[in-house]
């Protein structure tokens, strides 16, 4: 089955005002547009491109 | 002295200070004095802290009088984006939702302020947590631009460029997450620095976008930029996202010109990616032949195309500022304005992988980035598409990009916005520069040059003007 824009939104509990839909609905194509260009195979080499990072180490007590 | 004061940057005004020959208590008066007369038609200041600036004042003045000067902020009026906390002062964001909040403690940024001896007048508008826009639909009025109050001064730090342009104050912070610094600085004709990802706290700022968001000075020149830089770039463990570079000397390429600078034109990015008005490019051509004749070297550089950095912005700024806010959006989304709420609410329907995803491509461009400037010392762009537009246009929803400001963000090197002309109807024109992340201080360098090339900070908002020539009168 496929969600409308609309019923994600209600599943998420969100109330949008009928009369933002237009622009919450132009919103979202935008923002579908923009994920899609970033979808699809990667090279696994060019892994990692988003890292956790540690704090650097305190320095040593002397 | 009145009538020269709102007119003067703040190295100016720090000498005169310095020198004993202006008081801050003169200064913070006139500064008052002027939002009282002028800001019913620009609503750049939401809340006037007009006794507490008087008392700061008094005692910058008193502390100089005594022989401790502080520095170059001291005794020097600095406003506040209202999503900055201040201690026992209201911070609202410009928004019912936060009406009533007043925080504990000063953001990190307005502690090193005072402690720099600047005096606070007052809290300025802002887009709506800023994201929303200039709305009419929330508690306040939207700010509106000096050079003409029919128009937007853009956002979302807008009453922040409004009263800076306006002379109501010489200096005042914004946030940029998208270019919420650079692109009201351009519509107003100042100079505003997103600084490099981490030189200054964002902690006690109410966040949008943990990973994008930046602190930042806005101001009539480059050069006070830089002076507020010095204040406000220190390492603050109570920010994840804080850096800790060492010491950097801001104003050290102040005055100092281009020669022998590579600037790298990014020429696809406004000949190509996206369509300018013909008044921006002329005016970004002839700056480019400016700083060519000053010695600069100019290099075409090419980058991925604007619409990849814009992309990978907008997905990742929407899902944080959502994750922020989706208990608020949940509990009381009346109590946001239409504005706000729309653009909060499209960050529900980003998928977790395509977040990730951005985040990966972001990746990518800033490796992609660091390569090319390499070969040059900054990349210059025009900073907005267009000269202002009219208040209440809801243009950053959808369609073409107004401001070139993303690249920036996504990239997290320091990006500076600096007036570089003005159009036929005498709106102001602007030019981007960025730098490689931690070498802001270049990029102020730049900014100033070609401020003082292109002449343009001779040019005051003609509303304030005619205002100063009635009062004179």
């Amino acid at each position: 089955m496929t969600e409308t824009t609309e019923q994600k939104l209600a599943a998420l509990g969100l109330r949008v005002p009928e009369t933002e839909l237009p622009k919450l609905l132009r919103l979202a194509g935008d923002m579908e547009k923009a994920a899609a260009m970033m979808r699809g195979p990667r090279p696994y080499a060019e892994e990692p491109l988003s890292a956790f990072r540690l704090p650097l180490p305190a320095a040593p007590r002397s | 002295m009145e009538t020269d004061l709102h007119v003067s940057s703040i190295a100016t005004l720090s000498q005169l200070i310095r020198t004993r020959r202006l008081s801050p208590v003169e200064l913070t008066r006139a500064c008052l004095a002027r939002v009282k007369a002028l800001d019913g038609q620009l609503n750049s200041v939401l809340l006037l802290l007009e006794e507490a600036a008087l008392a700061e004042a008094r005692q910058a003045e008193a502390e100089i009088a005594a022989g401790h000067w502080r520095g170059p902020l001291h005794g020097i009026p600095i406003g506040l984006k209202d999503i900055y906390n201040t201690a026992g002062i209201a911070t609202t964001g410009h928004s019912a939702l936060f009406r009533d909040h007043v925080p504990g403690e000063d953001a990190t940024t307005v502690r090193l302020l005072r402690q720099a001896g600047a005096v606070i007048p007052g809290k300025l508008s802002t887009w709506e947590f800023a994201i929303g826009g200039s709305s009419f639909d929330l508690p306040w009025p939207p700010a509106r631009n000096p050079w003409d109050p029919a128009l937007d001064p853009s956002g979302s730090s807008s009453g922040s460029a409004a009263a800076v342009a306006a002379g109501l104050m010489p200096g005042a912070m914004g946030s940029d997450t998208g270019g919420s610094i650079r692109g009201p600085a351009a519509w107003c004709g100042i100079a505003g620095l997103k600084p490099s990802y981490g030189l200054v706290s964002r902690r006690g700022i109410l966040p949008l976008s943990f990973s994008l968001d930046h602190a930042g000075p806005m101001c009539w020149t480059a050069e006070d930029c830089a002076l507020m830089m010095q204040v406000l770039a220190a390492h603050d463990p109570l920010d994840p996202g804080s850096a800790d570079p060492g010491p950097i000397d801001f104003s050290a390429g102040i005055g100092g010109g281009v020669r022998g600078l590579r600037i790298g034109v990014v020429r696809h990015f406004f000949e190509s990616d996206v369509a300018c008005e013909p008044e921006v490019l002329a005016a970004t051509e002839a700056t480019l032949q400016a700083l060519q004749a000053e010695g600069a070297v100019l290099r075409d550089v090419a980058l991925s195309p604007f619409g990849d950095y814009n992309a990978v912005g907008s997905l990742i700024s929407r899902s944080e500022s959502y994750a922020i806010h989706e208990d608020f959006l949940l509990r009381s989304p009346e109590l946001y304005g239409a504005f706000g709420r729309v653009r909060l609410m499209g960050g529900a329907l980003v998928r977790a992988a395509d977040y990730i995803n951005a985040q990966r491509q972001r990746a990518r461009l800033v490796a992609e980035a660091a390569a090319a400037m390499r070969e040059v010392d900054v990349l210059v762009f025009p900073t907005s598409r267009q000269t202002a537009a009219p208040l209440g246009e809801d243009a950053m929803i959808s369609g073409p990009q107004l401001f070139f400001n993303r690249p920036f963000n996504v990239l997290g090197g320091p990006a500076l916005a600096v007036c570089n002309g003005f159009s036929g109807a005498g709106l102001p024109i602007s030019l981007h520069i960025g730098g490689r992340p931690f070498e802001d201080a270049l990029v102020l360098r730049v900014g100033d040059a070609v401020e003082r090339i292109m002449a343009t900070r001779g040019r005051r908002p003609a509303l304030a003007i005619a205002r100063d020539a009635a009062a004179a009168e």
